[in-house]
């Protein structure tokens, strides 16, 4: 009877202890399982953590990527800028080689010959033709100082003239050889205000010289056979005027008179001719003597006289107080210049106009100087500057229809030059012209020539 | 008939930028539209960029946001201003705005749809809104929304962002440029329309329970508090993910929870953690949630953009494609990096390569779960998103 309770109890106790045992199962199963899914959460936590590290580490590459493929393009950019830049310096240096070939064969081909030299006078370049003007072997003197240069026989009439330091010359004549003439410039080569050196151009004027020459004889011959001839009409004339021939009518006379006044200036026209062909041939020397030039002009203004009177014009003449020293001069050559400023004046002067001739002593200069002022028809503005050329004559003055040969003016300069004196002008057309003439004054020559 | 046009610029005057990608998108659309979308860098000085924008479409109505980053028919940018200039006689736009997003989300999203429900000339089909992306719970404003428009009504559209600063996001409303808001598209007449809403981000480790939250902020998780869940994982020290916006290491890995009716987990992304160990979402995630941590892969994000873009063609039914709008959040770019472009080949690979795109990278995507329309139809509030819209006719 005990038993009973005792088995319902262990009955209990065994199904309590099954209960337990399967709880006991499920859990060991559930703590399995929970131990499972704590690793797997450790895994993907770990797995996480792996992706977070790799995405930082990608998104460092990409942006290294990035700033390298910026840097790379500024690579290639500078790449291909400094490509430009060589090609550019490339194509200067081609243009540049270019340049100075074709300046070189301008050079080498010029007809005038060129020396070129550095700022320190050295010759650094000369030209072929330069090279046969002067007779030297450019590569003989070429890189010698200009001072070393006159040991060159050929080169002594050149480095003469042109001095040590190499003076600005324009345009002079050199006779370097007897058959040769050459016309001289100096130009300064600048860049900007640096002075790199001087060239020298060599024209060669020998043809010029000699045509001028042949033209000037040609005209010295004719003139001189010209003259021989008028000469004997002029003669001719005279005794038919003076009646040496017979008698003559008034009408003819007077026809004979026109005629040999035409003769005459035929012959001053010849002469002025000869007198310009002397010029040229520089054989137009002049005869100094110590000389009173207000005397000079007295006696011009005598001799015109006739003419003033006629053409009813006011000829003054204002005599310098003192009196002018005496001038060393060529008396014959200076009254023809005088003459001429004179004669041009009466002539170009309407009737009722005014000469004023007036004589200075211009002390600190030590000139003397002639003024003959005009009321005349003037100089055009236009043609002023060729008024000494040979030939001038002035387009008003053509219509007037008065005589001239235009070679007053021409040879009147040259023989002012001669003495070392100036002559000028200043006009203005309609209102009349006053011609300067100035001559120097060399008192302490006087001074010498008296104790003689 | 739907013409549209799209036009984007950097150049580097603000101004500038706005008339040139402004005038490329009117040119596109025949010289008209009915309206503009701007999505732009914070890059640009905002008033001017819109000025530019303005001076060549004039009093167009004009709806945008800022962003971190622009998408166009050519293809993701970065720090780019892009216009769309949409020109329709069969779709109608209405426009409206909401404000204190900072405050009240959901008020603001009542607000927005109050006035487009108001306003609308026609029952509207689609609802489209451009938050501002640090709204205080943007799943709110969602709610708001539907307050107002149903809650089977769809909503579409993406949070504004500011290149990653997550410091202060606008949006462009007419002639305003506006911040703490809500806009709203309201789109009604005769047209169709599909949507397309994944991730492809998939969960790893085990569950973890929300055991306290409120809106937006997850404070205790089994427990402990909410950032231990990235000091496990990450095996970082709480005060290095505090240093700066917790979003800038943990964009890619954001928390998952399960919703009824999405076939995927509806993403939270972690913006800003505080030394108390909690952490600010894009949006609530609600207490007695489960939540996992995310893990994403690019070839799964691609795919997904293409799912995406399938199912929205597929709703789509007969209809051609005239536009597309793609809201894809700025976590999706960081994930795929230099691939990013062919996420949205993948799209125009399915949809058509020449139909106007446009789009931005977003603070967080409003979109339906699983991008269901029709009577099971739910928007919500996600992240780490590609959502896309693609307008048919």
């Amino acid at each position: 009877m005990e038993k009973k309770p005792n088995l319902k109890n262990s009955k209990k106790i065994i199904k309590k202890t099954k209960q337990q045992a399967i709880i006991a199962e499920f859990s060991e199963i559930g703590q399995k399982r929970e131990k499972e899914l704590q690793e797997l959460d450790r895994i993907a936590k770990m797995l996480v953590k792996r992706d977070l590290e790799l995405s930082e580490i990608r998104e460092k590459r990409e942006a290294e990527l990035k700033e390298l493929e910026k840097r790379a393009e500024d690579l290639e950019d500078s790449r291909r800028a400094l490509m430009n830049i060589l090609e550019d310096v490339e194509d200067a240096r081609k243009m540049s080689e270019e340049e100075k070939n074709k300046t070189l064969t301008i050079i080498s081909n010029l007809t005038d010959g060129l020396l070129v030299f550095d700022k320190n006078n050295n010759l650094s370049l000369i030209n072929p033709q330069a090279g046969i003007l002067l007779n030297v072997k450019p590569e003989e003197i070429t890189g010698n100082p200009i001072s070393e240069l006159g040991k060159f026989l050929n080169l002594q009439p050149l480095v003469n003239l042109l001095g040590k330091e190499i003076k600005g010359v324009f345009r002079k004549e050199l006779k370097i050889k007897e058959d040769i003439t050459l016309e001289i410039s100096t130009i300064p080569m600048m860049s900007g205000d640096q002075e790199l050196g001087t060239l020298v151009i060599l024209h060669d004027i020998t043809r010029e010289k000699m045509v001028e020459r042949i033209k000037t004889e040609f005209v010295s011959l004719a003139a001189h056979q010209l003259r021989t001839p008028l000469s004997a009409i002029k003669w001719t004339l005279d005794m038919l005027l003076n009646g040496d021939l017979g008698e003559i009518t008034v009408e003819q006379k007077d026809f004979i008179g026109k005629t040999y006044q035409s003769n005459e200036r035929m012959i001053n026209l010849i002469n002025d001719l000869l007198d310009v062909t002397r010029i040229e041939e520089g054989k137009y020397l002049y005869r100094p003597t110590l000389t009173d030039l207000g005397t000079i002009v007295q006696f011009v203004m005598n001799s015109c006289k006739e003419e003033v009177q006629r053409k009813k014009l006011n000829l003054e003449f204002k005599k310098p107080i003192p009196k002018l020293p005496k001038i060393i001069l060529d008396v014959e050559k200076i009254r023809l210049v005088v003459q001429n400023l004179l004669e041009n004046a009466i002539k170009y002067t309407p009737s009722g106009g005014k000469i004023t001739v007036s004589l200075k002593h211009l002390k600190d200069k030590k000139e003397a100087e002639l003024q003959v002022q005009d009321t005349g028809v003037g100089i055009p503005k236009d043609q002023q500057e060729r008024v000494f050329t040979k030939f001038f004559r002035a387009a008003n003055v053509m219509r007037l229809d008065t005589g001239g040969s235009g070679l007053g003016l021409f040879i009147s300069k040259n023989i002012v030059e001669a003495h070392g004196g100036r002559i000028r002008f200043e006009s203005e057309e309609g209102k009349g012209t006053t011609f300067y003439l100035s001559l120097p004054i060399k008192e302490e020559f006087v001074e010498f020539l008296k104790e003689f | 008939m739907i013409k549209t046009g799209v036009g984007r610029s950097n150049n580097s005057g603000a101004a500038i930028a706005g008339v040139e990608a402004t005038r490329q998108a009117l040119d596109q659309s025949g010289g008209k539209a009915d309206l503009i979308v701007v999505f732009s860098t914070v890059a640009y000085n905002q008033e001017e960029m819109l000025k530019g924008v303005r001076s060549v479409s004039g009093q167009i109505p004009l709806v945008g946001c800022s962003d971190s980053g622009e998408i166009t028919t050519e293809g993701p940018v970065s720090k780019y201003v892009a216009v769309m200039a949409l020109s329709s006689d069969s779709v109608n736009f209405t426009i409206g705005v909401g404000g204190e997003t900072d405050k009240d989300s959901f008020k603001a999203g009542k607000e927005a749809a109050g006035v487009v429900k108001k306003l609308t000339p026609k029952p509207l089909s689609l609802f489209v809104m451009l938050l501002d992306g640090l709204a205080e719970n943007g799943a709110a404003a969602v709610r708001g929304i539907q307050e107002v428009l149903g809650k089977n009504f769809p909503i579409m559209g993406g949070s504004a962002g500011d290149d990653f600063l997550f410091k202060k996001t606008y949006q462009y409303y007419n002639d305003q440029v506006l911040s703490n808001c809500v806009i709203g598209i309201g789109l009604s007449g005769k047209f169709s329309f599909g949507v397309g809403v994944r991730h492809g981000w998939e969960p790893i480790g085990l569950p973890m329970k929300v055991t306290k939250a409120k809106g937006g902020k997850l404070i205790e998780v089994n427990n402990r508090p909410a950032l231990s869940i990235y000091e496990d994982y990450f095996g970082k020290k709480a005060e290095e993910l505090i240093k700066e916006p917790i979003a800038k290491m943990a964009y890619t890995y954001p928390l998952g929870m399960s919703v009824e009716g999405s076939p995927e987990l509806l993403i939270r992304d972690v913006i800003i953690a505080n030394e108390k160990g909690e952490i600010t979402c894009a949006a609530e995630i609600p207490e007695g949630s489960d939540i996992r941590l995310m893990l994403g892969d690019q070839e799964k994000a691609i795919q997904a953009a293409k799912e995406a873009a399938g199912s929205a063609l597929s709703q789509l039914k007969e209809a051609t494609p005239k536009a597309i709008f793609v809201f894809d959040c700025m976590a999706r770019n960081k994930l795929l990096g230099a691939r990013m472009g062919e996420e949205i080949v993948a799209i125009q690979n399915v949809l058509g390569k020449d139909i106007p795109l446009i789009g931005f990278y977003t603070y967080g995507e409003q979109a339906p779960l699983g991008g269901v329309l029709g009577p099971e139809c739910f928007s919500a509030f996600h992240n780490e998103t590609m959502a896309l819209i693609v307008l048919g006719e």
